[in-house]
This record gives structure tokens, C-alpha cells and sequence, in this order.
């Protein structure tokens, strides 16, 4: 739908969109599918060019120009092949985690920065990944989706030296 | 002047031009990364059900040690190891090590079911044929692919003001 703002300016929205997400309102998707664009809007200058011939209106072009986009972009990492790892439809051989498909409806908060939330041992985090150091939600999705639980885990790495394993990281994980 | 624009030009432009500018900042990040799973007699270090061995180079960074006796769950839970090593440590290996991960000693496990498809991809494995993997030896293996970890998307915001 285009709104005219002044003189040569107008905005521009959708008049269709491809789907709706919780607190995050309406999306268009992108060619590849590879993201999604809440809000979409877009503010063009248009200018006209008309084409006189013997004092005759013989054609126009049009130039539209964009001078301002609005909304957030979410780039997706959902499919066809984007069932998570609990799923029966993850197929492990594939190398493909999704090229075509929408987002997973779930990632992200709107704001960028995750939940905020700080999660504890056994916690379902609803599908957000978890910051390894301090187990605070960051807003990334999880290989687990909803299934995503926060486990405290360390990493061991060998060391030939000793012939013992040597602790390399402890630190949050989400986990299925 | 506005009346006379084209709608459905001014939509093929939004739809085409603008994602497509705003991707194009971003290199396409691989969104699974492999992993090889190889059954072996014995694990060459004690201590853990299961080994990690990431390498820096060749085509099979990062791969598992498995016991030929394995089951599902144990699988499962290499698998996850692996998912939590590339957490800590990269998709990619920054050196090359041998790996376990276990709870943290003030944690006390989780319990998981084994992951849905850990049945098949062990029946694959024991069907697989013969061969050499470097580190490992002629063992029998098989290739999967996990969600790469470092495809943490952040919705960005990209409001501006008009020019």
C-alpha cells in the first residue's frame, strides 16, 4: 500500500504478507527464504520524467528510488530439512540444514539480545540457546527446539603429557 | 505523480532489492557441519564411554570413537558431546585434540532419551564398510551432519532514518 508523506516521498508496505509470528507482527520472505522482514516498509522518492514530442505528452518513465527500509530482518535457518535433532524428520545425513523454508517462528525476541533470561541446570529454555559462560538466554535457536534443556557441561581435552584428561571448558549448554 | 506509480514495480523491488542487499553482507554460513562416527574395539584413552578427536585440517575434522558394543544412548550422547565441543571450542577446530565432555561435578546429569534417529544411524554404522580414517585406522564409519552451532541468528533491527 502506498502512502504519499510529502512532494516526492511515499511509503510503502505490502499490500500481502506471507505469514504473522507472535510479538512480532507481520512478515514478507525473502526470495531465497533464508529470511524473514517484519514490518516491512519502505520509503521511496519517485520521480517522473515526461516525454514531450511536438508539444505532445508521448511517454514517462518512472524512477523510484529507495531512501529508508523499516522493520527488523530475521535471517532463518529453518527448511525442509530444519526438523531439530529430537525430531524423527531430522535426517542426519543431509548436509543441508535448511534452504527453503521459513524461520522457526520461536528464535529471537524482537530485540535482538534474547530473553535476558537466566537459566539454571534442568531448565527448559523453550528452544533459546544459552550463553556458555554465564547460562543466560541469547536468543539463538537451538538444535534442539523446544525440547532445549540447560545443562552445566565441561569439556575434557587429553592430555598426552600426563595421560590424564586436563579440563579445557565448563560452561552452559542447551541440551535433548 | 504517485498515482502514476507502478505498485506492483515498486513491490518486485521491494521484495528483490532490498533483502537481497541486506543478505548480501553476510557470507552463507554452512548450516550443518559433519561429523564421522567410527566403531573401534577399544577406546585408545580411559575414563569415557565414548572419544572425540578434532583435527585442524583433511576432510574429516571432527570424529567419534564409538565402542563396537555401543548403543543407542550412547550415541546420542557422543553426539551431544560433539554439539557441546563445538559450542565451547568453534564448529571448526582451532587445534587439534582429543575430547570427552561429562556433567560438571555441582550438575547432576541430565537424562535424555536417545535422539529419534540414533537406532538407524547405528545400524548404518555396523553395515558400513571398512575404511581408513585418518587417526583412527580401518575402521567402520559412517558421516552425518549436526546443526552447525555458530548459527545463532539474531533478529537485527534495520530501522534508518530517511535520507
Amino acid at each position: 500500500m502506498l502512502d504519499p508523506v510529502n512532494y516526492s516521498l511515499a511509503t510503502y508496505r505490502p499490500t500481502s504478507w506471507n505469514g504473522f509470528a507472535v510479538d512480532k507482527g507481520n512478515y514478507i520472505v525473502s526470495y531465497d527464504h533464508d529470511a524473514r522482514w517484519y514490518g516491512a516498509m519502505l520509503e521511496i522518492k519517485c520521480t517522473a520524467t515526461w516525454i514531450y514530442f511536438l508539444g505532445h505528452v508521448i511517454g514517462v518513465t518512472d524512477l523510484y528510488k529507495i531512501v529508508g527500509h523499516f522493520g527488523m530482518v530475521e535471517e532463518c535457518s529453518a527448511g525442509p530439512n530444519a526438523a531439530y535433532m529430537d525430531d524423527t524428520a531430522y535426517d542426519p545425513y543431509s548436509p543441508d540444514w535448511g534452504t527453503s523454508g521459513g524461520c522457526s517462528g520461536q528464535s529471537g525476541s524482537g530485540g535482538g539480545a534474547g530473553s535476558g533470561t537466566q537459566y539454571q541446570p534442568g531448565d527448559n529454555t523453550g528452544g533459546e540457546t544459552v550463553d556458555w559462560h554465564t547460562g543466560i538466554g541469547n536468543g539463538g535457536e537451538s538444535a534442539c527446539g523446544q525440547a532445549a534443556t540447560v545443562e552445566l557441561v565441561c569439556v575434557d581435552v587429553w592430555n598426552d603429557r600426563t595421560q590424564k584428561w586436563d579440563q579445557y571448558a565448563c560452561g552452559y549448554a542447551t541440551s535433548c | 505523480m504517485l498515482k502514476r506509480m507502478d505498485t506492483g514495480m515498486v513491490a518486485a523491488l521491494m521484495i528483490a532489492l532490498v533483502p537481497a542487499a541486506l543478505l548480501a553482507q553476510r557470507a552463507a554460513p554452512a548450516t550443518r557441519v559433519p561429523l564421522t562416527i567410527t566403531l573401534v574395539r577399544e577406546l585408545p584413552h580411559p575414563g569415557t564411554s565414548y572419544e572425540i578427536q578434532r583435527r585442524t585440517s583433511g576432510d574429516e575434522r571432527d570424529v567419534v570413537l564409538l565402542l563396537h558394543s555401543a548403543t543407542p544412548e550412547q550415541l546420542s550422547e557422543a553426539i551431544r558431546g560433539v554439539m557441546t565441543a563445538r559450542l565451547a571450542g568453534g564448529d571448526s577446530a582451532a587445534q587439534a585434540a582429543t575430547l570427552r565432555v561429562r556433567p560438571h561435578s555441582s550438575s547432576s546429569p541430565g537424562t535424555h532419551a536417545p535422539l529419534p534417529w540414533a537406532l538407524r544411524v547405528l545400524a548404518d554404522l555396523r553395515a558400513a564398510p571398512m575404511r581408513n580414517v585418518p587417526g583412527v585406522g580401518r575402521v567402520q564409519a559412517v558421516r552425518i551432519w549436526l546443526p552447525a552451532q555458530h548459527r545463532l541468528r539474531r533478529p537485527r533491527t534495520v530501522t534508518e532514518a530517511p535520507h
